[in-house]
């Protein structure tokens, strides 16, 4: 992967040795108050072709992340925040709220069925603007884990029996797995196999309502439980840097000092 | 802390209130905006919700002076009985700076700001710098306290703080590039550092960009966009992108250290621009995911303008591919459809309308019952009654498998001055 993102900035810099446009960053104060529609007016007879169109909401970022740029010539910073965190002092009112927050375009219909959906797709999207162990574990602390989607949690660990007739496996404290899960050892039960793949797919979604991983310690631990490896295959070249720059706080949370 | 945080906001806006008052009748210099705000209906577990709440924003921006201040924030109650959010007195003071042009090439921000670099994002309570012309290159640099809100208020902790620096090319026609680099402090541990690189280019009707960072402690790029825009006319762009992400966590969250998958997206989009009276786009992605899941979306959008006073936006959107995992029928694809209508109509020169409908058809995998569906739909109106003041009514209806009906409307006085 590295090599290949290397070979694209090397050949997007070549590009660099070709042709000359007219185009260059303008100020565009004294427009502000101008319609999106009478944009073009302008722009097509500059032959600069204007960039805020249907799809903006979507592609405005690349924009504003680059410096310099003009968005300060039209825009308060009140009108990114409005849309990152709630605020409404200029609202549409094509736009819905939640509480006293305002929800962006994006937040169609009955968001909180949806958005399940929708974080499915680039979770990016979702952490531009809310923060997962704050913003997103405060509202599903408020819900029932019946009531979530996922597979894994409609039908609980606790709640799978150890035979048809056997107890369930919520009448068993973490001490007591090794005695049956020798080496750590897991059936193939269809919890174990959905959740794994629920969690590589949108681990982000798993800090929305356990923001410490204590749920996920409990066998993904080095000390007690199943003693389930979580660790990415490039582990190894990776461990000592995120354990330096953390102290091996994360470490210690599942390794015994010296042990990592 | 928190209680801390909340009586430095109310403070805050109690000051600026009475500078405000004060400055106000005599300084052109000063611009101030106040929304007062009436919001009821149902919150999301149906509990009842009466808000009221305060904005201010002001900007002071003294003529022949090498300074100006901004500043924005948002005071809230709820009166009814919320189950989700909370009814205390709450606050979010989303900006509070200061700019100040140390020379015409130099300038600093210091307070409360939001600061967007390739590498990272922050609200922050810091100091940024602004240098240009250092030949082609500019330079920002930006430092200070990380600044969190939770849902309902401001959650901070003690040394978190966020540290970046962007260099890039200023002035040079037909080229944006910039780097950047990104350190943040979680309780004073590092808990992220990340690279940034943004490239555009102009090249006749071309025009290639790419946006990538890179998470130095996960050693991966954690996002990768590249893309080219063509344009054949000046109002018809087609797009065709790239888009890469592998999810990375703080280095002080347990979740640095699990496995994830990748997720990879491949667009193509057309759009028509034309001035007046219509605007038309039409777009298709595929979005994949290891293990060769995957799933296509298609959009399509049109905004109309059948006469000066009237506006009409109509989108529609299908997605169908991987959503979940259903471990009896071992189904993982879902649906979702859905549609937006909405219209804007200028009635007179200071009263407008507005209205709209959306509709959403949706299935999961993990849901065996059936179909869903939601609905939305609102009317609106906007009368400015003088040049400083304004009113404006919301009202707002859905439908769907939560509500049969949940009612939302809000009034706003909005004073500018």
């Amino acid at each position: 992967m590295l090599r290949k993102t290397t070979l694209l900035i090397v050949l997007l810099i070549v590009l660099l040795g070709f042709g000359v446009t007219a185009w260059s960053l303008s100020s565009h104060k004294g427009y502000e108050a101008m319609s999106i529609k009478e944009c073009n007016a302008c722009h097509e007879s500059s032959g600069v072709t204007f960039n805020h169109g249907e799809m903006w909401t979507k592609e405005h970022r690349l924009y504003a992340a680059k410096l310099p740029n003009n968005c300060q010539d039209c825009h308060q910073q009140s009108f990114c925040l409005d849309c990152h965190d709630g605020g409404g002092i200029d609202a549409s009112l094509h736009l819905s709220n939640s509480g006293p927050d305002y929800m962006p375009k994006s937040h169609r219909t009955d968001f909180r069925e949806i958005h399940p959906i929708k974080a499915r797709e680039n979770e990016r999207t979702c952490y531009r603007c809310h923060d997962a162990r704050r913003f997103c574990a405060e509202c599903h602390s408020k819900f029932s884990s019946g009531a979530l989607t996922s597979e894994s949690h409609r039908r609980q660990f606790r709640d799978i029996p150890l035979s048809s007739i056997g107890p369930k496996h919520e009448s068993f404290a973490p001490p007591d797995c090794k005695n049956c899960h020798v080496s750590g050892i897991l059936p193939k039960h269809e919890w174990s196999l959905s959740h794994a793949r629920e969690a590589r797919r949108n681990l982000a979604s798993c800090q929305t309502c356990h923001p410490d991983g204590d749920v996920c310690m409990k066998c993904h631990n080095a000390q007690v439980g199943l003693k389930v490896n979580p660790h990415p295959r490039n582990w190894g070249s990776v461990k000592g840097r995120l354990g330096r720059a953390s102290d091996n706080r994360t470490c210690l949370k599942c390794h015994a000092p010296g042990t990592f | 802390m928190r209680f801390i945080f909340r009586k430095f906001f109310i403070v805050s806006v109690v000051f600026l209130s009475f500078f405000l008052v004060s400055a106000a009748a005599h300084a052109d210099p000063l611009k101030f905006s106040s929304s007062t705000q009436f919001l009821w209906g149902d919150d999301l577990l149906g509990q009842s919700q009466t808000i009221i709440a305060q904005y201010l924003r002001l900007s002071f921006t003294p003529e022949g002076k090498p300074y100006s201040i901004a500043g924005y924030g948002r005071l809230w109650k709820d009166f009814g009985s919320p189950a989700v959010r909370d009814n205390d007195v709450e606050g979010r003071l989303y900006y509070l700076y200061l700019d100040y042009a140390l020379t015409p090439n130099i300038s600093t921000r210091i307070g409360r700001q939001f600061t967007n670099l390739t590498a990272g994002t922050s609200l922050m309570d810091g100091i940024s710098l602004d240098v240009h012309k250092i030949g082609p290159v500019g330079v920002t640099l930006a430092g200070g306290r990380d600044v969190v809100f939770s849902l309902d208020s401001e959650f901070t902790r003690n040394g978190n703080y966020f540290a970046g620096v962007d260099v890039h090319l200023e002035n040079v026609k037909s080229t944006q590039l910039g780097v950047s680099y990104v350190r943040r402090y979680d309780e004073s541990d590092l808990s992220r550092e990340e690279l940034g690189m943004n490239f555009r280019y102009f090249f006749k009707s071309l025009s290639p960009y790419a946006e990538l960072k890179y998470d130095v402690l996960s050693e991966v790029f954690d996002e990768a966009t590249v893309g080219i825009d063509f344009f054949p006319m000046s109002n018809l762009m087609i797009k065709a992108e790239f888009f890469h992400s592998y999810p990375t966590f703080d280095s002080t969250s347990i979740y640095s250290v699990f496995a994830a998958d990748k997720y990879r997206e491949y667009l193509i989009r057309a759009e028509y621009a034309l001035a007046l009276p219509v605007t038309l786009v039409v777009g298709y992605s595929r979005q994949t995911y290891d293990e060769g899941d995957n799933a296509d979306v298609v959009t399509v959008g049109a905004r109309v303008y059948p006469s000066q006073d009237l506006s009409l936006y109509a989108a529609y959107d299908y997605r169908y591919g991987f959503t979940g995992y259903n471990g009896f029928t071992k189904e993982l694809n879902g649906r979702l459809s859905g549609f937006e209508l909405n219209a804007d109509y200028k009635f007179k020169k200071n009263l407008m309308f507005f209205a709209g409908v959306q509709y959403d058809s949706y299935s999961r995998p993990e849901n065996i019952t059936d179909t869903n569906s939601a609905q939305r739909y609102w009317i609106g109106g906007r009368w400015i009654a003088t040049k400083k003041v304004a009113v404006s009514v919301r009202l707002e209806d859905n439908d769907n498998e939560n509500f049969n009906h949940r009612t939302l409307g809000r009034v706003t006085l909005d004073w500018n001055l």
